[in-house]
């Protein structure tokens, strides 16, 4: 061994030794393994749902969810009033982009409602499809179909960080990974105290992020990919540019 | 078929790598120039148990696991790339502010030496010095031919010998 090798190693060990070692990786790991069971990928939670919407009405199901009690919040001033008593739009409605299915060109938006829970207040991020035009059509194109639910968001998220700040969601995609009418465009939901969301592609170029809401339990972020979101990653950061969590797809 | 003794098997072999190879991958990830090696460490491992039946042996683990690192730390670094930033020294808690400035100084000059090279030469560096892996498991962590792991090593020094002077020849 050369004189230069035995730096490099010597060098490396000690470089190496500054990593400080992790509290109870293990426990994060079993987190993160219960995450990966849901399909279709890891970072991509269950699809954001479809509901059709015909003129004003969004029909969306009471569901409901165990959570900790949670004393009920009242809805920003600035969200549109609900015509459904038990439920708020606490943010949006959002227009994410138009598709066309043959004759039909449909608009896709998003929006989070805020609705009783079984022991206190739950929010949900839809996505809904709506049909542009004067007269809607007797049968909804695939895309619209898909499924009338929309996805639980957390009202607390892990104290412990990084990881588990952020959660993805696809567009009407059926569980299908880069499907879906708009395979360019995705959701981050993230907890309130991150400032920034950089997202980059598969091939590394960066997304054009949006934040589209910002509430006191959550910020609604909207990626935009030149073409589709496969294999993105993403670093979000506090306002002092602190990576608080990242991730690779 | 899968039985419930195989099923606890591979929990207990995944466990058992996890313990003793989890802050090595860390570490790895770490000193290949990723700005998040519990991030990526972390999910190495969960990439690895998906695929943990089709291994064909045992022994075949590690160096799968080594090879997601790798290609993990390769995505993360190119997005880093992108948004132009350079991975900061990760904190040392517990150390004095003065401590901390000297073993920035410390390693400063491997870092920066680290980083005049190219990301493939890095790699093999840090898998043949760091990790101690010969010629082949370089080649099976990097997914090379076992001469150009060869080469890729030889370069590397020649390179590192120019842009990591000795320090007693600066003084």
């Amino acid at each position: 061994m050369t004189e230069l090798e035995r730096r490099l190693r010597t060098g490396l060990d000690s470089l190496a030794a500054t990593v400080p070692p992790s509290e109870n990786p293990w426990a994060e790991q079993q987190r993160r393994l219960a995450a990966d069971r849901r399909p279709p990928h890891r970072l991509l939670l269950a699809g954001a749902a479809a509901a059709v919407v015909a003129g004003s009405l969004v029909l969306v199901p009471a569901l409901v969810v165990s959570r900790p009690a949670a004393p009920p919040t009242p809805p920003p001033t600035t969200a549109p009033p609900s015509e459904v008593p038990w439920m708020r739009v606490i943010a949006g409605p959002f227009a994410l982009g138009r598709y066309t299915a043959g004759p039909v060109t449909r608009e896709v938006i998003t929006f989070v409602k805020r609705e009783p829970g079984a022991a206190g207040w739950i929010n949900r991020l839809c996505v809904v499809s709506t049909y542009v035009g004067t007269a809607e059509p007797t049968s909804p194109d695939s895309f619209a179909a898909i499924s009338p639910d929309c996805v639980l968001l957390p009202t607390e998220w892990p104290a412990r960080q990084p990881p588990g700040l952020v959660q993805t969601h696809t567009i009407l995609d059926g569980g299908v990974l880069g499907g879906g009418p708009l395979p360019g465009t995705l959701l981050f939901v993230t907890a309130p105290q991150v400032a920034k969301l950089e997202v980059c592609a598969g091939d590394g170029s960066p997304a054009t992020v949006k934040e589209l809401a910002r509430t006191a339990e959550l910020v609604l972020f909207q990626a935009q990919f030149a073409t589709s979101y496969v294999g993105f990653c993403f670093t979000a950061r506090d306002a002092a540019g602190t990576v608080l969590d990242s991730g690779i797809s | 078929m899968r039985t419930a003794a195989t099923e606890a098997g591979t929990q207990e072999g995944f466990a058992a790598l996890f313990d003793e190879s989890f802050e090595t991958m860390k570490r790895l990830a770490f000193l290949l120039g990723a700005d998040d090696p519990e991030n990526i460490a972390q999910e190495s491992f969960v990439r690895l148990h998906a695929r943990w039946h089709t291994l064909a042996g045992p022994d075949k683990a590690l160096p799968y696991l080594r090879r997601i690192v790798v290609n993990l730390c390769r995505t993360r670094l190119r997005h880093l790339r992108v948004v132009r930033r350079v991975p900061d020294d990760p904190p040392a808690p517990g150390i004095s502010a003065e401590a901390e400035v000297l073993t920035r100084l410390e390693h400063g000059s491997l870092r920066t030496a680290l980083a005049a090279l190219s990301e493939r030469q890095r790699r093999v560096l840090v898998l043949r010095y760091w990790l101690d892996l010969d010629h082949a498991e370089i080649a099976e962590t990097l997914g090379i031919a076992v001469g150009t792991a060869k080469a890729t090593v030889h370069q590397a020094l020649a390179r590192l010998r120019k842009v990591w002077p000795d320090e007693e020849d600066t003084r």
